[in-house]
């Protein structure tokens, strides 16, 4: 261990970012007394909703994208798959709101903010990639418009929206593992860091 | 003097001295999963999900014979919405969207998914049909062989006469005219569309597998017929379509910055509204994450007495 | 399975709120609406039992 303080490696760099999050500073059973407002579940209320998400895209995925077309079942999960994206959506919308307006990023929480709010960015294209996923008659317009927007910033050379295999993957592949671990690295932040604590009240600095 | 572990102006650089209540992250975690799982099933039961019918070729082609027809043409003599594209997919001298003044990302980029529209979506379609159809290979040998300006007469006298075309099945009437060999080929394309033959030569290529439809949904939106489709749900751009979902059902309503652009000058009337548009929503994105980080914008909170609401019980005891 | 048609049906004429060039689907401006009510009603309803802070303790892992 000494040797380890004495002469830093990257090994001894990741053991000591690990130990600054004990099990009880992850999860602990405590919350300042701040932490007492409805606005506070939403994150949660996030997090759940992306986990619905995730079980409906699994389902869909297990067999595959065209099942939900010609099994009365199939759609039943496919709208359970839309309708927890539109909570999803939702829900992080208000948890939005209400850090905005708490200015949740003080205190070196800006980095919580930044992965927040990339989060939610890149939550766009995953359900536009599911749009395009859909087979179905929205697909074939949505495929049919977004094209010119997205090649008018050059990306379209590289990112077909009209590429039904490309899109496929983007949705159920790259963009949920890059939301999903941005998702837990703001938890991580927010568990490290603790929850901001209120702007100064009346006759405070 | 505040309240003992309420202070009046905590620190938030320095981790939290003051009182603490007992809450249960995991249970809270887990009561929201299940509650999102429940209003998740009760509206899937109730309200379900959208599922229009995807246009096929054969299904424009029955039902708007006479706009099929003339996007075929248009393809076949270069002057379609993907003839014309420029990049990515096809080379025309200063096509492509400028970004700000003579910048055009999509020129840099240039042409990556190369499509040369009379080959791909006439041309080679009915070689496939010509294979057992003497007739047709002689009339495509003859287009093929003929001098541009002689196939450019051709299709403009056909394209004129489209209006005036009646339809009978799978076969068209035009008054008479010059059309040379494209009266017959665009006859024989329709009936191969009508078939369902179109859809898959689009959508076949070299290998057998396949997960591309690029050349299929790009002759789709050259034609008038899936934009009338749109525009009857109202899906447009110019009507606030990139939020919208076909019927009743709630889109994409968080669109709604990047789709209010597109209503208002001079974006609705610029021919380089996609380019710009999107070069702005890159700096309010920008702006939206870096907000702790912008003077006057991280203050706003301050203003806004919405974290008194929130903290209302700690300032009253904190102030007290 | 037809116990999972739907109760009430969305897919027919879709339905706009339209006042000049601003335009929005009804639903749309439901779900808005919904969020700004949901909001409020989050920063305003209280919160239960938040009058018993327990003793600073057990404060376990400071930095």
């Amino acid at each position: 261990m000494s040797s380890g303080a004495e002469r830093p490696t990257w090994t001894s760099h990741l053991r000591r970012q690990v130990a600054s999050m004990p099990p009880e500073k992850l999860l602990p059973d405590t919350q300042p007394v701040y932490v007492a407002s409805w606005i506070y579940v939403f994150g949660a209320l996030t997090i759940g909703a992306f986990i619905v998400v995730l079980l409906s895209g699994a389902v869909i995925a297990m067999a595959g994208p065209s099942w939900w077309h010609h099994s009365s079942f199939g759609h039943f999960i496919n709208s359970t798959h839309l309708w927890s994206t539109e909570f999803f959506f939702a829900f992080m919308v208000i948890h939005l709101w209400g850090k905005f307006f708490m200015a949740a990023w003080r205190g070196r929480r800006r980095l919580t903010w930044v992965t927040g709010a990339v989060a939610f960015l890149i939550s766009i294209p995953i359900a536009f990639t599911g749009y395009l996923s859909q087979q179905n008659f929205d697909s074939q317009w949505i495929g049919g418009q977004a094209k010119d927007g997205i090649n008018a910033t050059g990306a379209g050379a590289f990112f077909n929206v009209l590429n039904f295999g490309q899109m496929l993957l983007w949705h159920a592949v790259l963009l949920p593992l890059f939301v999903g671990l941005l998702i837990a690295g703001h938890v991580i932040l927010v568990r490290r860091r603790g929850v901001v604590p209120p702007l100064p009240g009346k006759g405070g600095a | 003097m505040s309240t003992p572990g309420y202070p009046i102006a905590p620190d938030p650089n320095v981790p939290w001295t003051g009182a603490l209540r007992r809450y249960d992250l995991i249970k809270e975690v887990v009561i929201a999963t299940l509650v999102v799982l429940l209003l998740t099933i009760g509206c899937s039961l109730i309200f379900s999900s959208p599922d229009d019918k995807p246009v096929t070729i054969a299904s424009w082609s029955a039902a708007d014979p006479g706009d099929f027809l003339t996007t075929a043409v248009s393809e076949l003599n270069n002057t379609s919405g993907t003839a014309t594209y420029g990049p990515p997919y096809t080379h025309v001298a200063g096509s492509g969207q400028n970004l700000i003044g003579g910048i055009s990302l999509q020129r840099i980029v240039g042409v990556h998914i190369p499509i040369k529209a009379p080959q791909v979506f006439v041309l080679d379609p009915l070689h496939i049909v010509a294979q057992t159809d003497p007739a047709l290979t002689t009339v495509l040998g003859e287009y093929e062989s003929a001098s541009t300006s002689d196939q450019t007469k051709w299709t403009d006298a056909y394209t004129a006469a489209l209006p005036k075309a009646i339809f009978k099945g799978s076969s068209v009437t035009l008054p008479a005219g010059h059309y040379g060999p494209v009266g017959p080929m665009m006859s024989a394309l329709l009936a191969q569309a009508r078939a369902g033959g179109l859809d898959g030569a689009l959508i076949s290529s070299d290998r057998f597998y396949q997960s591309d439809f690029t050349r299929a949904l790009l002759f789709l939106a050259d034609g008038g017929y899936l934009e009338s489709l749109a525009g009857s749900q109202h899906l447009q751009g110019s009507q606030w379509g990139m939020m919208n979902e076909t019927g009743n059902y709630p889109g994409q309503a968080w669109l709604w910055l990047y789709t209010f652009w597109y209503q208002v000058p001079p974006f609705s009337t610029s021919d380089n509204a996609d380019a710009q548009i999107w070069g702005l929503m890159a700096l309010f994105s920008a702006a939206f994450i870096c907000i702790p980080f912008i003077p006057g914008l991280r203050s706003i909170p301050r203003a806004v007495p919405v974290y008194r609401l929130i903290w209302r019980d700690y300032y009253r005891r904190a102030e007290r | 399975m037809a116990l999972l048609a739907a109760l009430i049906n969305l897919d027919g004429r879709p339905h706009y709120v339209q006042s000049g060039w601003f335009q929005i689907s009804l639903a749309n401006l439901i779900v808005v609406l919904v969020m700004i009510a949901v909001f409020a009603l989050a920063v305003t309803l209280k919160f239960p039992g938040h009058e018993e802070p327990v003793a600073q303790e057990e404060v376990a892992g400071d930095e």
